[in-house]
């Protein structure tokens, strides 16, 4: 019975076999207009981030990314971009992976490239 | 039709479950001294599973760490500060036949598993144990927010292994791994989501308590723009009485089967490689 039991349960498993990639899942349309902190990048921080980079600061993050101004400092000064770039598991923010989708990560490189504005 | 053959594949694990009672009957009346004993000491080689099973009602507890890398140098003291672990409890409902839950905090992976033995090595009569691995896996560190089009269904994975193994001799053990692994979501566009590995690994005992031990995944399809690495591991077990500690140097970071074939980002050739260590308790 319990065998039968598990058998039901992974074979339901099974059935949701699929295949995705990230371009599957994301939201490709370009971005057109100029990305700023308001509209663009502080939902992306937000919903990555924070939950470590907060105030204060926790599980060994160096500083928090609540308020424009930090954000800002951190592209201009903490490699912030290098960060969430980088291949490196190891290395990538946020820790542990996965990676941002690549179009996030084009988003926070077209707010530094567009002169970081709040809004 | 690949799919439909990964679906037998996985299903035929529970085909075989009928098969191990008969084998573990057949075990208890012929117990002789003609079976080969250990070829490995750890359920695990580095991060490929070995051919040893946790023995009837007994529970292993295994945590594993892996560190950063170490080329970021004192900074983050050889990798410390960014350390991943994984935590592994395995119970041996019979002596051929361990279940297995487990939770890594590389992409929040809780993971189920079931390994079962097949045929063990015998001396003069069969070459080999051959052991099958089977497990699912469930990232829970995608975002919708990231990737608004998630389901639930693209963080499963799923991982079927044989793993056969010869001890040589009194001191060299080998062991070879066949695995297809399925990852209902990838990052890499291009990559299949249906993967081939074919795993490679060994033990050499150096003294009474000392083994050295090696395992490397050859992925047979990757994407030829893949960031990932084939995972090179070598390391040392040291068995003290109740544990198994085993300590290594890898260049994948991730732990389970779909991780490590599929996600090493580390590479040995400039350096970027991470320290690590499995240690195993029995209850």
């Amino acid at each position: 019975m319990k065998t039968h039991f598990l058998t039901l349960v992974v074979v339901g498993l099974l059935f949701s076999c699929t295949n995705a990639s990230e371009e599957d899942l994301i939201d490709t349309t370009p971005i057109e207009d100029i990305v700023t902190y308001a509209d663009d990048v502080k939902s992306i921080i937000d919903n990555n981030c924070i939950f470590c980079h907060s105030n204060p600061p926790e599980n060994g993050a160096p500083m928090p990314l609540l308020t424009y101004d930090q954000v800002k400092d951190a592209v201009e000064n903490r490699a912030l971009i290098s960060r969430i770039t980088s291949e490196d598991l190891a290395f990538v923010m946020p820790f542990g992976g996965p990676r941002l989708p690549q179009n996030l990560i084009d988003t926070v490189i077209k707010w530094q490239t567009d002169g970081l504005l709040e809004e | 039709m690949k799919k439909l053959l990964v679906y037998l594949l996985l299903c035929i694990c529970f085909q075989t479950l009928a098969q191990d009672d008969l084998l573990s009957e057949i075990d208890t009346d012929t117990v002789q001294d003609d079976f080969v004993f250990a070829a490995f000491k750890g359920l695990k080689i580095v991060n490929f599973e070995s051919t040893k099973l946790t023995a009837k009602k007994e529970f292993t507890f295994v945590v594993s760490h892996r560190f950063g890398s170490i080329k970021n140098g004192i900074d983050t003291f050889f990798g410390l500060d960014d350390a991943v672990t994984r935590l592994n409890f395995i119970y041996g409902i019979s002596d051929a036949v361990n279940i297995g839950v487990s939770r890594s905090s590389f992409q929040k992976i809780y993971e189920a598993s079931i390994k079962y033995r097949l045929i063990r090595q015998k001396e003069n009569r069969f070459p080999f144990t051959i052991v099958g691995f089977n497990s699912v896996l469930v990232n829970t560190a995608l975002e919708k927010d990231n990737l608004p089009k998630l389901e639930f269904k693209h963080r499963l994975g799923y991982a079927f292994q044989v793993l056969a193994s010869r001890k040589v001799s009194e001191n060299l053990s080998l062991e070879l791994a066949p695995t297809l692994f399925h990852d209902n979501y990838v990052s890499a566009n291009n990559q299949d989501n249906t993967q081939y590995a074919l795993g490679f690994g060994g033990r050499y005992k150096l003294g009474k308590r000392w083994s050295l031990n090696a395992d490397y995944g050859w992925h047979l399809n990757r994407a030829t723009d893949s960031p990932y690495h084939n995972p090179l591991s070598i390391g040392i077990d040291l068995e003290t009485g109740g544990h198994v500690f085993q300590m290594h140097f890898s260049n994948a970071q991730a732990m389970n089967i779909n991780g490590f074939m599929g996600q090493s980002t580390g590479s040995w050739s400039d350096g970027n490689i991470y320290f690590g260590f499995n240690l195993s308790r029995v209850f």
